[in-house]
């Protein structure tokens, strides 16, 4: 992917102080993503549409799934936005992003109907008429981000990420990449810890949001899963699992963490709890836009996996005898720590 | 009022004064679905209704050629709220196909995050989603007079819930500013903790593998999790007198509220929680370890158990097309799977034998009008298809349950009228039970109160479940896998319930790849279309047969009794249609059923 | 499966071990040999002084 490149001028020069969030779950998806966002606590959805983070703009969602309105009180919305009414808005896509072109008729995904043809009106078009006026535009969920699993090999939609469809050079009105927040579904506290972020940034309190080379935010995707795993201790002492339901390393048994970027294991999937191969789970690489197709069959174990851990039982076997040794040493009080009436702490007493 | 399956012709709609009414996108559901009605202002019905969904996603073609391990993995992203209950079904078909058995305690530990995934999925819906349609703002603009009511009616439950009037539990429902939308959304994520516990994640989970689960067994797992179920409990303790208040209070202030949704009582429970103690996941001991399930399944007709015999479900589901964009396979598509394991015959329009071969065409509403297929179920008894509902999961778990009478745990016991939930003493409230009784309706009331009672369902069940697990744990019987090795050739099949009602998968294996698979999950069962025998589907006749309780004319109209029929069924459409074949023709108004897209 | 071309990248390659058959080929693991977990299961650095020390003590290794 080409290296994002921002113009200096991205920073919007007034503040922001109130912004719309108009969040499109239209893509091929299964809304799992809106599910996460829902169990966030780190901030909570409440906590952002409540105001109870200091210094952020007034915040209104737009989202189908928690939408109090319905049918064309909620589209109003969107076509409010579309006609500049709702300026400044971020526009959120959930769900990989069709080929509406690789056939005659019909559409693959739709949102809505058009007043004057009567006829839906595609994602796709919606895109098109949001994300170029939209302050910033956030990819949320691996499917909107690289395609995901209805990108995958043999699919009939020709699925693909909204950076596929709009292009490496897409720019917001504010200025802006599209933010991608990859994840299978994308953690919970890494969604809304983006938007976060970038209400700060609306509001002229953080610089822009940094971006990795495949626009993830830096902070949550620069690590590995195994740079983070709980059990990456096992695969350096060379003590690997043989079967589900180990605790031990789990790359033998398909695990792709050495080679993910996704912070799961660091956090947990929520409040520390959970986290792919912490917990006995497989990694499937879910964040990374080689998701599905590079890492399938996922019970397989990942090439390069034999190597590594052969030279890890060796140099492993080594460090668990000198820690062993040292494990003894360690596991023994100070010689001096017994009753008696001889003191051979080392004190050489005067008075007593 | 008669039941309309035609379009209704420009004479009569002239003569009838109908006002066409839609609701595109419908919210507060997962998924897409479009609701399209004409309303009969002047006596206050539902004339005609259409539904359409607009995403097609294609997993039965993209899933052939796959490996079949992969299929609980790729199934899960089937649904972003259920995906898990989809995994676990998946597990079930690969069980039976690879021939091996979870072990005991893997089977109790995916027991415990089924029953944390119904008790966070159920409490969200319930009172994130549903809840809106009975709250004080939803109220006050659809029907003023009886937000006046509910202001002067007194909870009779209001020493257990905290609530004075009936308007005050109306108000902790408002979005995001009421009390107790606030604290349902705080306890779906305790929940979504005691799930990932389990699962590893939500809502695909990470731990979950055929023959068994990856989460390594220890006691403070358990106590982890029982810790917070007894929160979890405490609060239902509150929540179920609460619902049964509002509920209530419905059928006295609006008398004729129980034909709000109502359709014939046709129900259809595929069993949830097996118990490892009986199930091998043989499908010549299938009758046996079914009826072994700590949520029984049955075919529910009338409010009679037709059978609960899974080898008998599962022989008699059919897939019809009649008014669906595809060739017939009848003729010409491949016999996969000729008997099943016991010898009895397969029929072409089984599942395990499904081809789908999309034809997209013009839409005609006198012939063919959706993508949809029509999953029916054969009654021997009579020879008809029977158009089975799953009443948005709860309302036929509950009440196959109870008439079959077999559960009977300590926490739970089905009586054969009813079913009885005992709680024990939590911190601050005693030991608490409640009583489930059958119903006299399948209306949208009474399938909202049952998805309450379920919540407390999953609880008492798995508090029983961590008691099984602790023990195992303290006599070492801690194996949560079995392995296996995938065989060149097999068939398979998974009977589960997601949370939203029935569900199956249907494997056949060839060359160790994936050669046919299809899932059927609820919604296809609930918004299927009419069928090449006439007959219509699930949500047709139950929008169609309610009546118009709201206060405002054609000019405010918000369609509110409408919406809470159709969310009482509990739609979730990417479940709907994750299957079909097609090209994405446009769809709109079609008759009456849901959904048309593919998936 | 006449609609669909088979594609090579996601199906299993040979040669490449599947994890099911893992412990058929390399036998239980250290720790797990009769079935159930000792402490060797959760340590490699001592196990034996952290198993417990009363036959009448059930062996529950950390996760």
């Amino acid at each position: 992917m080409a290296t994002a490149s921002v113009p200096t001028s991205a920073r919007r020069t007034s503040p922001v102080s109130e912004v719309h969030i108009i969040w499109i779950t239209a893509g091929l998806s299964c809304d799992g993503d809106t599910i996460s966002i829902t169990n966030a606590e780190q901030p909570s959805i409440e906590d952002v549409l409540l105001g109870a983070i200091p210094g952020l703009p007034k915040v209104h969602l737009h989202n189908p799934v928690l939408a109090a309105e319905v049918g064309d009180d909620f589209m109003k919305f969107f076509y409010q936005a579309e006609q500049g009414e709702l300026d400044p808005f971020v526009l959120v896509l959930e769900g990989s992003v069709p080929n509406e072109r690789v056939k005659k008729e019909g559409y693959w995904a739709a949102q809505g109907t058009d007043h004057n043809t009567g006829q839906p009106i595609t994602t796709c078009e919606w895109i098109d008429r949001l994300a170029p006026k939209a302050w910033g535009v956030i990819a949320a969920g691996t499917c909107a981000t690289y395609g995901g699993i209805h990108a995958m090999a043999g699919n009939p939609t020709g699925a693909m990420g909204l950076v596929d469809y709009l292009g490496a050079s897409f720019r917001s009105a504010g200025g802006l990449p599209v933010v991608n927040v990859p994840g299978c579904p994308v953690q919970p506290d890494n969604m809304m810890e983006t938007l976060l972020y970038l209400l700060y940034q609306a509001a002229g309190l953080a610089p822009i949001i940094p971006l990795d080379e495949q626009l993830r935010p830096t902070w949550l995707f620069g690590k590995t899963v195994h740079e983070g795993c709980d059990r990456a201790g096992y695969y350096e002492q060379g003590d690997f699992a043989h079967e589900y339901g180990s605790p031990k390393c789990l790359v033998k048994i398909g695990c792709w963490g050495p080679v993910v970027n996704c912070n799961v294991t660091k956090r947990g999937w929520m409040r520390g709890i959970g986290g792919c191969p912490n917990v006995g789970g497989i990694c499937i690489a879910c964040t990374m836009p080689g998701f599905p197709d590079k890492f399938m069959p996922f019970m397989d174990q990942p090439p390069g996996a034999t190597l590594s851990s052969t030279v890890a039982v060796s140099y492993g076997s080594l460090m668990r005898a000198l820690r062993s040794i040292t494990n003894n040493t360690a596991n023994k009080e100070p010689r001096w720590r017994r009753p008696g009436s001889k003191l051979s702490t080392g004190y050489q007493p005067t008075t007593y | 009022m008669a039941t309309l399956t035609e379009p209704i012709t420009g004479q009569e709609q002239q003569r009838r004064n109908l006002v066409e009414m839609n609701w595109d996108p419908i919210t507060r559901i997962v998924g897409s679905l479009g609701i399209f009605t004409k309303i009969d202002f002047d006596n206050r019905q539902v004339a005609e209704c259409y539904s359409t969904s607009s995403i097609f996603r294609g997993y039965s073609i993209f899933m052939q050629g796959k490996d079949p391990r992969d299929a609980p993995f790729i199934t899960s992203r089937i649904c972003g709220i259920c995906g898990d209950n989809h995994a676990t079904c998946a597990i079930y078909a690969a069980n039976m196909a690879c021939g091996m058995k979870t072990p005991e305690l893997g089977e109790w530990i995916l027991n415990l995050g089924e029953a944390a995934e119904y008790m966070f999925d159920h409490n969200l819906y319930q009172d994130n989603l549903v809840g809106v349609d009975f709250c004080e703002q939803m109220v006050k603009q659809t029907n003023p007079n009886l937000l006046a009511k509910a202001e002067a009616a007194l909870s009779p439950n209001s020493s257990r819930h905290g609530y004075r009037t009936i308007a005050d539990i109306m108000r902790a429902l408002n979005p995001f500013t009421g009390e107790y939308y606030r604290e349902a959304l705080v306890m779906s994520r305790l929940t979504r903790e005691m799930f990932c516990l389990m699962e590893g994640r939500h809502v695909h989970p990470s731990t979950l593998y055929p023959g068994g689960v990856g989460t390594v067994p220890t006691h403070q797992l358990f106590t982890d999790y029982l810790v917070r179920l007894m929160k979890y409990v405490e609060y239902m303790k509150k929540a179920v007198p609460m619902h049964d208040d509002l509920f209530d209070f419905f059928y006295q202030a609006l008398p004729g509220y129980e034909e709000v949704g109502r359709r014939r009582i046709l129900m259809g429970c595929w069993g949830a929680f097996n118990d490892p103690r009986s199930c091998d996941y043989r499908y010549e001991n299938m009758s046996r370890w079914g009826r072994s399930m700590f949520v029984t399944p049955s075919v529910l007709v009338d409010g009679e158990v037709v059978t609960n015999d899974l080898v008998d479900i599962n022989l008699n589901m059919r897939i019809l097309l009649g008014s669906s964009y595809y060739e017939d396979w009848e003729q010409t598509g491949e016999m996969f799977v000729r008997t099943d394991p016991l010898g009895n015959p397969v029929d072409k329009r089984h599942p395990w034998n499904q081809t789908t071969v999309p034809k997209p065409q013009k839409r005609d509403f006198k012939r063919n009008y959706t993508w949809v297929m029509s999953p029916r179920w054969f009654d021997k008894r009579t020879g008809d298809n029977l158009a089975l509902d799953t009443g948005g999961g709860p309302l036929p778990r509950l009440w196959a349950t109870a008439l079959n009478g077999m559960v009977d745990i300590g926490y739970i016991k089905a009586t054969g009228r009813s079913v009885r939930i005992n709680f024990p003493k939590t911190a601050l409230l005693p030991e608490t039970e409640f009583e489930w009784k059958i119903p006299n309706w399948s209306n949208a009331i009474e399938r909202d109160r049952a998805r309450t009672y379920f919540q407390a369902y999953a609880a008492a069940a798995a508090l029983y479940f961590v008691e099984q697990a602790l023990r195992c744990v303290r006599t070492g019987n801690t194996k949560t896998w079995a392995e296996f090795k995938i065989p060149e050739e097999s068939i398979g099949c998974g009977f589960h319930e997601a949370v939203r009602g029935v569900l199956s998968h249907h494997v056949v294996i060839r060359d160790r790849k994936i050669a046919n698979y299809h899932p059927y999950p609820p919604t296809p069962w609930n918004a299927s279309p009419r069928d090449s025998y006439g007959t219509p589907g699930p949500y047709e006749d139950a929008i169609q047969n309610t009546p118009i309780f709201e206060e405002n004319g054609p000019e405010n109209f918000k369609g509110i009794d409408i919406m809470r029929a159709v969310r009482s069924f509990d739609p979730c459409l990417p479940c709907g249609v994750h299957m079909y074949l097609g090209n994405g023709k446009i769809l709109r108004t079609q008759h009456s059923s849901i959904l048309g897209a593919h998936a | 499966m006449p609609h669909t071309k088979k594609s090579k990248i996601s199906s299993h390659t040979k040669g490449t071990h599947r994890g099911e058959e893992v412990i058929h080929s390399k036998g239980p693991e250290p720790g797990r040999e009769t079935g159930t977990r000792t402490a060797r299961d959760s340590t490699s650095i001592n196990p034996k002084a952290r198993d417990p020390i009363d036959p009448r003590m059930p062996h529950m290794p950390p996760p």
